[in-house]
């Protein structure tokens, strides 16, 4: 291929005149379309996965470590702790983070101790408990003080960021939990170094003051923002039985005696190399890269599958409608029962998606946007896509409309999608729109991560990315009737809105 | 002109150095691998092409041919702040409608099926100190839909009935305004900062958008968007003088016009010192403090950006707001400084912080002494390492793509940088001292000047924030706009 510059650096000034008419990309066009063509799937002994991508310039790469665990794997009682752990993943290891571990690790266990007690006693109203509380707050400042002797606070993210890391980040969802980082390419083997550290197992070191910081990010993104309360009610409100349900961030009381032995059981059941994606797409060499791997993550220790949810949401057979009274103006939230992908009918509800709220043609933009009714309204599909889910429409309207009155506009246009063939416009745009966001994706590195683990993941295979053009092209108008015309149904639906203090 | 490299050979062996001399900092302080050795990185910073287009347009360009598609970037002098008076929101206005409004050649419906026919953007906007125009397409597209783009930028036609609903959107979003907490502490903040007449401290009135007609639209179009007002970046599957030829055929015969200067007056906001406190039943307390803070061409400029990351604004871990407050004390999760520098006016200095009532005053006093120790101590060398590092090993990532390299050229121009800054900003941070920017955290930072603003539960928050200072109640802060909002066209 043309412009390959593997393994050139060093002789870089013998090819300067080579290069210098050359801009800042010359890789052969129709190969950097092909991305099953560029992947490398690279598969340990221990079961971890990796997807190797070389894309040469600039001298970064970006990667996306993904663990098929998130919220959905949490029970009652220990909501929130897939999130804390993603935060616990950043205050070190047994090497890192500390200077003497074995010191530290008593230290470590005389606060798990006194945190608990703590927990036990922090409702209580009594006045004894009271002083034995106050007692217990002091000896629990004493051994923090100690612990400082032995912690190098926060050294992932001190040595990652002197070493030039840019997006040093990580997510839970209800699906998945991610951790991700770019990195200029000559820290690979840093980079090597410190995931599989982590990977081998965190040490919960200032925990409970994590889980501190968890209860302020709960009432950020939920208790003071109207759409997370909103979201957080009508997940609730849309299924009964399964996990996705309950919010990620957990609920407050769980989060309020979540301990180190949650974490370290959950961090045991799910965080198996087996139950891991990684990518590394950027300026690498495939093979001295898989040289690293093998060195570095070949030790990780494989450990026994992780349970899998069972519980099933059944059918919703009637109409669910909750109210959520927050001091803001008004938001509404509608969601339909749906499969996840990759069956068929999550590819035809994306198409409908985009038919009702892509762009200024879109049917919602026309319906409700120009007509004054509303100022925003999307569609998507929540919360995850690991289990059945759910198409959901978010709108905000526009004063003096209601809520209600958006939902009637709504429903028309689904029942319409469901006995009307849309035109062929529609669909042709549709799909341009599909392969113009596919090319959109191949110019970033962590976009790339991020997409290659995340459908390695979901769909157990990275190729339902390049797969899924050609099954949208495949998608009929009858077939969008059909899926609309099933699930489009009144008992089908669940309606959450934002309503103010003093009304009705 | 040919598109050449700037050779930066960006070599890491003083790092390399560092790592193995014997009575150097390991990189690891337990027991990590202390000598790992990294290759010398080397890495060459494209080199743009800038021409002035025979309109008057600045072009700025970088071939890139990793996909089949071009990008175009305008960069236009006009702003809110150059609104006339009584005639709030105009320039927001302006930006949404040139794209949503029709030209003069084609509805509205024909550019946007046209458009996404083709999967192609293009989006306009007008901010409070420039507009941008953004243009994306399969490079066979390319003229196409560059002929589209022109035509927005050129002849708009502001549509009645677009203008209408836009106007409308307008209002829902001031009415809007204060349905999350954290915004209402911003917005608070600014309005004193500069004064609620202010034209970057006034809340958008309503009635002065509905006074708005089309002509005060064209006016103001007209006055802006023209050729010598415009930077146009362009990245892509594409050779300059495709480009240039595509230019000539669709803004050749553009008038060049007169460069705008744009401006505002003096502030007229509260001084510092003073807790405003906004009552509101939330759990979460929001609380925003700053000052004024220079503009971006002041010799102060890197010296406060290295300082402030150290402070507040590092990323995981590597800022001392994050240790004391969030990761040592767990008092929030977020909690930050900044840096906003300013383009011809002042900018601010802003901290804010997050966190439940009851840890409120704990928290804004924390966040307060670790100011003043900042000043009275200073920073340290090993924070200073950290922090160039940082700035220094992630710069090829402001190279990862043609566009954003070119937008950022045409940026740093527009906002007075010298002319070579996105290559020899590394070289020059490194130059930088601790004593230059302990010298200029003194010229810059002073506590007594903070403006606080504290969004929360009053019973708790007014007893307690007495306590500390001077307090007023901003009461029914948010009830001036809702009125003017609430009135029907």
């Amino acid at each position: 291929m043309k412009g390959d510059l593997s393994g050139r650096k060093i002789f870089i000034v013998a090819l300067l005149a080579f290069l210098f008419t050359l801009s800042i990309s010359s890789t052969n066009l129709q190969g950097s379309l092909d991305l099953e063509e560029r992947v490398v799937e690279y598969v340990l002994p221990n079961g971890l996965t990796f997807l190797l991508l070389e894309r040469r310039y600039p001298p970064v790469f970006s990667t996306n470590i993904t663990y098929k665990v998130g919220s959905v794997e949490e029970v009652s009682g220990i909501t929130g702790i897939a999130h804390l752990l993603e935060h616990m993943a950043f205050k070190g290891t047994k090497t890192i983070g500390t200077t003497n571990y074995r010191r530290e690790k008593k230290i470590l266990e005389r606060i798990d101790r006194l945190a608990r007690e703590i927990d036990r006693l922090k409702n209580s109203s009594s006045a004894t408990d009271s002083l034995i509380l106050a007692q217990l707050e002091e000896k629990l400042q004493k051994a923090r003080d100690e612990l400082g002797n032995y912690v190098v606070k926060d050294e992932i993210g001190v040595i990652y960021g002197e070493n030039g890391a840019v997006g040093l980040n990580a997510s839970t969802s209800e699906d998945l939990t991610r951790y991700y980082v770019s990195l200029p390419s000559n820290r690979l083997e840093l980079w090597m170094f410190i995931e599989s550290e982590r990977m081998k197992g965190p040490v919960f070191r200032e925990f409970y003051t994590e889980r501190d910081v968890v209860m302020e990010e709960r009432r950020m993104r939920t208790l003071t923002n109207p759409f997370g309360k909103l979201y957080e009610v009508f997940l609730a409100t849309a299924f009964l039985a399964h996990p996705y349900g309950h919010p990620t961030v957990g609920w407050m009381s769980d989060l309020e005696r979540l301990t180190v032995d949650d974490a370290r059981r959950f961090f045991e059941k799910y965080y198996t190399p087996s139950n891991c994606v990684v990518a590394i797409v950027g300026d690498i060499d495939i093979e001295k890269t898989k040289r690293l791997i093998d060195r570095y993550f070949g030790p990780v220790k494989a450990r026994g599958r992780p349970p899998r949810v069972m519980t099933v949401e059944p059918l919703q057979d009637g109409e669910r409608r909750a109210d959520v009274v927050f001091d803001s103006e008004p938001m509404l939230l509608v969601g339909y029962h749906k499969p996840a992908l990759p069956q068929f009918d999550d590819y035809v509800f994306d198409m409908i998606s985009i038919i009702l709220t892509s762009g200024r043609t879109s049917r919602f933009y026309h319906r409700l946007i120009e007509s004054g009714m509303a100022v925003n309204v999307t569609s998507s599909t929540y919360p995850g896509d690991r289990f059945p889910n759910l198409f959901t429409i978010y709108a905000t309207p526009r004063s003096p409309y209601t809520t209600s009155e958006i939902e009637d506009v709504i429903y028309e246009e689904l029942e319409k999608l469901g006995t009307v063939p849309v035109d062929d416009v529609e669909l042709k745009r549709a799909v341009k729109k599909i392969e113009t966001s596919f090319i959109r994706s191949l110019a970033s590195n962590s976009g790339l991560a991020n997409r290659l683990t995340y459908f390695q993941s979901i769909a157990g295979d990275y190729r339902y990315i390049t797969g899924y053009v050609d099954v949208v092209k495949g998608i009929t108008k009858s077939d969008i009737m059909d899926v609309a015309s099933r699930y489009f149904t009144k008992n089908n639906r669940t309606v959450a809105s934002i309503v103010k203090e003093a009304t009705e | 002109m040919k598109t050449g490299f700037r050779i930066l050979v960006f070599v890491i062996t003083l790092l390399m150095v560092e790592l193995s001399t014997p009575d150097c900092t390991p990189l690891f302080a337990g027991k990590g691998p202390k000598n790992l050795k990294f290759e010398p990185l080397v890495f060459e910073a494209p080199e743009l092409e800038i021409v002035l287009h025979e309109s008057g347009i600045t072009i700025y360009f970088l071939e890139d041919h990793e996909l089949p598609v071009v990008e175009a970037s305008a960069l236009i002098s006009t702003g809110s702040v150059l609104e006339p008076p009584g005639k709030d929101g105009l320039a927001s206005l302006v930006g949404e409608v040139m794209r949503t409004g029709g030209t003069v050649n084609n509805s509205p419906e024909e550019i946007n099926e046209t458009l996404e026919d083709m999967g192609a953007v293009v989006e306009t906007s007008v901010g409070t100190w420039y507009g941008t125009a953004y243009l994306w397409s399969m490079k066979d597209d390319f003229e196409h839909v560059m002929s589209i783009f022109a035509e927005i930028l050129r002849s708009p036609d502001f549509r009645q009935d677009k203008m209408e609903i836009h106007k409308e959107r307008l209002i829902e979003g001031i009415r809007r305004m204060y349905d999350l907490p954290a915004r209402q502490a911003g917005l608070a903040f600014y309005e004193l900062l500069w004064g609620q007449e202010h034209p970057l401290g006034k809340l958008t009135d309503s009635l002065d958008v509905r006074s708005i007609t089309r002509e005060d639209m064209l006016e103001f179009h007209r006055r802006h968007f023209h050729p010598a007002n415009i930077k146009l970046g362009i990245s892509g599957d594409i050779t300059l003088e495709e480009a240039l030829a595509v230019l000539d055929k669709y803004f050749g015969d553009w008038q060049r016009g007169e460069m705008a200067e744009l401006g505002v007056p003096e502030a007229a906001g509260a001084s510092g010192g003073t807790y405003y406190l906004i009552p509101r039943d939330i759990d979460q307390t929001k609380v925003i403090m700053g000052h004024f803070a220079p503009t971006i061409t002041s010799r102060d400029y890197l010296p406060l950006l290295l300082g402030n990351r150290i402070f507040g604004a590092g990323g995981i871990g590597t800022s001392r707001l994050w240790k004391e407050v969030r990761s040592d004390r767990g008092l929030a999760y977020r909690v930050r400084s900044s840096f906003n520098f300013g383009l011809v006016a002042p900018g601010s200095f802003t901290i804010s912080v997050g966190t439940k009532t009851s840890t409120a005053i704990q928290a804004i006093q924390l966040v307060k002494s670790e100011l003043n120790r900042l000043i009275e101590e200073g920073i340290t060398e090993a924070e200073l390492r950290l922090a160039k590092d940082y700035y220094i090993n992630s710069y090829p990532f402001d190279f990862s793509r043609g566009i954003s390299i070119v937008r950022r050229r045409m940026l740093n121009d527009y906002r007075g940088l010298p002319p070579e800054f996105i290559y020899t900003y590394p070289d020059l941070i490194s130059d930088v001292t601790v004593d230059e920017i302990n010298e200029a955290i003194r010229r810059h930072v002073h506590p007594d000047s903070l403006i606080t603003v504290v969004v929360g539960n009053r019973n708790a928050l007014e007893p307690a924030l007495a306590e500390i200072g001077e307090v007023i109640i901003l009461e029914n802060h948010a009830k001036k706009q809702l009125e003017s909002s609430q009135a029907a066209p």
